[in-house]
């Protein structure tokens, strides 16, 4: 069974109606399936206003498809008893573009991440403490930064402790929508190659939602395409990204093409993208 | 952030003097002779002789800048000159008359917390609700109706139809409930509002919005990331409050036939008794400025980004 399952959903945004009669809803996903097995990293991409973080909401349960299911280890995550729907929580965590607003300000980094330990685990102040501090140092951070506030630390940091508080619960999938875009090159493919590492450490299963094909890339194992609420691509091997006729994929290919150069200094960091055979088949 | 306090304390010293120098700048504009004032308060046909050794005794006969000066140098030492009514000392004429209008400040703030908070905090999570709605008209007469007015319907129907409450006057607990829930109306009207607008608007933060989707119990929702800093804006008005209700007490207190200092300033305006007039817009304009102070230094406890914004300017 896979892990996360998405059947058939299809959602639209009724807008009010301005003239008796004329619909104006909005069809923003249209009849998606796909799933993510364990241990396994999907990548969406799509354009801007192709509705991936829409199909981010409605996996996260906050956003109601009109059709379709969403099972997350089986389980129908919009009909699911309470007991089951806060399990599902636990396991299903998230991190977004904005880590700003992602986190309270008032809070220091030590609470922020306290925050599902003390939710779903009661710990001891000193062993959660302690976890806090391995969490942190995990992420590429130090003790020392324990009682700094959001506004403290760089956008990169601070998507870091977003990070520390998705994983601090073990969970089993991870939604990351667009979580590095806002970070400069270098940033992004350490904190790609951290989510890779933790990955592996955890056992982790990601959906990595993105409009930047190459961030997508390095960390994914599958590949999707969605373009105007269609899924228009899904690859078991993100290879097959490269040998596709579909003229939206050609598009999005020379879209890259057009920044090469970069491309090829970002994937060094990372030896585990091989960067001969990725220049060869662009 | 230690720094910040400090320097943040010394911005009242500049702001102080302005309030010293506009109050006595106002009272020399005025038509108003303290030498004639002084005698007619004391009930006596005062001849050209009397006025002009009256002048030279107030040193109104001096240039403006050393009475201004001397006038700061007794300030300094709370020295607001004697009452022409009572001749007594006008500090000592205001404090005696401090802890009534304390207790009704204090009063009527408790009832608009205590009334505000919850109504406001319901109306915000509940929007369109029947809380919401009351929560409007609540706003809605409290903002409109003025207090004078509130006072006496107070009294008409608790006091004289139901004969819950005494009229006038002070002694009991119930003495102070009236004039504080009048005095706590438009404040209530007001921070219900504010208190609604920002839970709703925290409701629409991210991090709100995303700790539901993360499994985070409601409850710890609602009392860690909304209610506590949905209140903060509410804190800010309470500071900008205080000083207002203070002075804001005059009218209510004279309703009530409440021994306040408020009571005691009206009586001065009507006998033009300028130390007293002097005395307490320049208290009125320190109880501004210290709240707001307290008010500050509050919001810089909550909000840890405050104290860096304010370095930022410096
Ligand atoms: N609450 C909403 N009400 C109405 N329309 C919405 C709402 N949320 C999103 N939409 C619309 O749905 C479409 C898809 O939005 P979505 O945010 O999923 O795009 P996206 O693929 O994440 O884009 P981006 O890359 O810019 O983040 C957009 O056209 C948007 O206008
Ligand atoms: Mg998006």
């Amino acid at each position: 069974m896979s892990l996360l399952q998405v059947k058939q959903v299809s959602l639209s945004f009724n807008s009010k109606k301005l003239f008796k009669g004329k619909d104006l809803s909005k069809k923003v996903l249209n009849d998606i399936s796909f799933a993510i097995e364990e241990g396994t990293c999907l990548g969406l991409i799509g354009t801007s206003g192709a509705g991936k973080s829409t199909l981010g909401k409605v996996i996260l349960g906050i956003q109601r498809p009109q059709q379709g299911q969403v099972l997350f280890q089986g389980y129908d995550i919009y009909n699911a008893d309470k007991a089951t729907q806060q399990k599902i929580r636990r396991d299903l965590q998230v991190v977004f573009q904005d880590s700003y607003s992602a986190v309270n300000p008032r809070m220091t980094a030590e609470r922020i991440i306290s925050e599902p330990l003390e939710n779903y685990e009661k710990l001891t102040i000193t062993e959660q403490r302690k976890r806090i501090i391995e969490l942190l140092e995990r992420v590429g951070l130090s003790e020392k930064d324990l009682k700094k506030y959001p506004h403290q630390f760089s956008g990169g940091q601070l998507q870091r402790i977003n990070i520390a508080r998705a994983v601090a619960l073990k969970p089993k999938l991870i939604v990351l929508d667009e979580s590095v875009s806002s970070l400069d090159m270098v940033t992004q493919s350490l904190i790609l190659e951290l989510l890779n590492e933790l990955k592996d450490d955890f056992g982790l299963s990601y959906l990595f939602i993105t409009h930047d094909i190459k961030a997508a890339f390095l960390i994914s194992d599958t590949l999707g395409v969605l373009e105007k609420g269609e899924l228009i691509e899904l690859y078991d091997s993100k290879d097959q990204f490269f040998s596709s006729k579909h003229p939206i994929v050609k598009r999005l290919r020379d879209s890259i093409l057009a920044e090469h150069p970069r491309f090829r200094t970002l994937t060094t960091k990372a030896n585990w993208v091989n960067t001969n055979r990725l220049s060869k088949q662009l | 952030m230690g720094t910040y306090v400090l320097k943040r304390i010394m911005t009242i010293i500049p702001i102080f003097l302005i309030a010293t120098l506009l109050t006595f700048g106002m009272i020399n504009l005025s038509p108003v002779d303290p030498a004639e004032a002084y005698f007619t308060a004391a009930h006596i046909q005062a001849t050209d002789e009397m006025l002009e050794q009256k002048r030279h005794e107030f040193g109104l006969d001096q240039p403006l800048l050393i009475q201004y000066v001397n006038a700061l140098i007794k300030i300094c030492q709370f020295d607001f000159g004697i009452s022409y009514v009572t001749n007594k000392p006008v500090w000592e004429e205001i404090t005696s008359r401090m802890p009534a209008t304390i207790q009704l400040t204090i009063g009527s703030l408790l009832i608009a917390i205590l009334v505000s908070i919850p109504i406001g905090f319901l109306a915000g999570m509940k929007k369109n609700t029947g809380i919401d709605h009351f929560s409007r008209f609540l706003s809605f007469i409290g903002a409109s109706i003025p207090s004078f007015w509130l006072g006496y319907l107070f009294i008409f129907f608790f006091s004289v139809k139901l004969d819950l409450f005494p009229v006038e006057g002070t002694g009991t607990w119930k003495h102070l409930i009236l004039p504080s829930l009048t005095l706590a109306f438009p404040l209530i009207a007001l921070y219900t509002r504010l208190l609604r607008a920002s839970v709703l608007e925290n409701l629409q933060e991210s991090y709100v919005l995303f700790a539901r989707t993360r499994g985070i119990h409601e409850k710890v929702i609602m009392g860690k990331h909304v209610l506590r800093i949905a209140i903060s804006p509410m804190i800010t008005g309470l500071g900008m409050n205080l000083g207002n209700l203070m002075t804001g007490a005059i009218i209510v207190e004279a309703v009530f036939s409440w021994p306040g200092f408020g009571r005691y300033f009206i009586d001065a305006i009507f006998n033009r008794d300028v130390p007293v007039i002097q005395g307490y817009v320049l208290l009125a304009a320190g109880l501004f400025l210290i709240s707001n102070l307290i008010v500050d230094l509050i919001q810089m406890y909550i909000d840890p980004r405050i104290s860096r914004k304010g370095r930022q300017y410096q």
